[in-house]
């Protein structure tokens, strides 16, 4: 006689993994537009999103599923410039990538002058504010993303900012 | 809080970015109200916050549905059987088997299938057709195998041995040689054995049926009682070597 002991469980694999789709994919796409551009952030997204399902069944019922989520993305962010070889992703991604309705079009444009400024920072910069200002992430959830203290999580946001706002000083008066 | 001294780059972003630190936001205004240069630093500020806060589009739905889809194609129904000797590891995908493993447990096999890509679900109710054709075949009432197998991480020469080892009829066996000959590299008999010896499916894809030439019984990842076990249950008849050999 052949039994069958799997265990039953609470809560399925597959449940988790479209808890964290319905959670976290929107934001994800916006993360993946703001770093790699509009062309390819779906792409980069849905990428992502296939990791954490393969990945799920190792999370523990504690973790911290968003930061966990979001590291996979970064990650995926980063092998994508790997495999494209490009030091200064976000001029390039979104001068290609901008495509689509109208609207979709005018809400790029206002971010692509900022988008164009921050892809002059250095890359951990760059995430952490990405992280903290854009994604809205706290820095307990950056530190583990980015495998990184807190108050160097803090440090990189704040050196961005300021960073961004000499540029911002220096030019806003050609685009407004 | 003095309003009169003049806020640094950090307690800007503090306040900008964060709404807290020892000055707010109010109180910076405060300040930048009576002073020039602070007035067209917290004015830059302000104007790259209000840039930053444009809308993004939502996901398409089309996109979420591919995902969704996506990851359908890549579930592994995962479980534990219980065979005649002991625990069978088992996975199904909506193709069809795609793993067994002797011995394994349900961690085991979760890892098994994540290191095939596919997505780890403990589910007892989706392994019921494979059960019911295991359960006959242990019985003696079964010889071959109605359902489908899944092999798509196996490589094209894995593929090529699997497939002609699956052509061999119950009750009888082949040698790695005569399966390395069907498949038109007779030279080629070490890698049959090596191949064979990572099939992902065995019992259904009968690589117990192919023994070593000469009388031998060859090798098997279950262990070479489970094999003769097999190949007695199937009615093959073995040679006094390969008997004597998986006592």
């Amino acid at each position: 006689m052949v039994l069958v002991t799997a265990a039953p469980q609470a809560v399925t694999n597959r449940a988790r993994i479209d808890e964290a789709i319905d959670l976290y994919y929107g934001e994800i796409l916006a993360l993946t537009r703001r770093t790699v551009g509009y062309g390819d952030a779906e792409d980069i997204a849905q990428e992502a999103f296939i990791k954490v399902a393969q990945g799920m069944w190792r999370l523990d019922d504690n973790a911290n599923v968003r930061a966990w989520v979001y590291k996979i993305a970064l990650n995926c962010c980063r092998d994508f410039f790997r495999r494209r070889r490009q030091q200064t992703p976000l001029h390039d991604g979104l001068a290609s990538g901008i495509v689509g309705p109208e609207q979709e079009a005018q809400q790029q444009e206002l971010l692509q002058l900022v988008d164009g400024f921050m892809a002059t920072l250095p890359r951990k910069q760059r995430e952490a504010f990405v992280l903290r200002r854009l994604q809205g992430l706290e820095y307990d959830e950056i530190a583990a993303v980015m495998d990184s203290s807190e108050d160097a999580a803090r440090a990189n946001v704040y050196q961005a900012f300021k960073k961004l706002k000499g540029q911002f000083a220096g030019r806003v008066e050609e685009y407004v | 809080m003095n309003i009169d001294r003049c806020f640094s780059g950090d307690e800007l972003a503090v306040a900008l970015i964060d709404g807290s630190g020892a000055r707010s936001l109010e109180d910076l205004r405060g300040h930048a109200a009576g002073c020039e240069s602070c007035r067209v630093e917290l004015e830059a500020g302000l104007e790259l916050n209000g840039r930053l806060n444009a809308e993004l589009v939502p996901p398409r739905q089309e996109a979420l549905n591919h995902l969704r889809s996506s990851i359908d194609e890549m579930v592994a129904f995962i479980g534990e059987l219980q065979a005649p000797w002991g625990p069978l590891g088992v996975a199904l995908t909506e193709r069809g088997v795609t793993r067994i493993e002797f011995g394994a447990s349900l961690d085991r096999m979760a890892e098994l299938v994540a290191g095939d890509g596919l997505v780890p679900e403990a589910a007892a109710h989706a392994l019921a057709p494979l059960e019911r054709e295991l359960d006959e075949y242990f019985a003696g009432e079964r010889k071959t195998f109605d359902i489908e197998t899944d092999l798509r991480t196996a490589n094209s020469f894995l593929r090529a041995v699997l497939g002609k080892t699956s052509e061999i009829p119950a009750g009888s066996y082949s040698t790695y040689a005569g399966v390395a000959a069907d498949i038109g590299h007779p030279k080629a008999y070490r890698a049959v054995g090596n191949a064979l010896g990572s099939n992902p499916i065995p019992i259904i894809i009968p690589c117990h049926r192919v023994l070593a030439s000469g009388g031998g019984i060859g090798g098997y990842g279950g262990g070479l009682p489970i094999k003769r076990y097999l190949l007695e249950l199937e009615g093959a008849t073995l040679s006094p070597r390969a008997l004597a050999a998986s006592q």
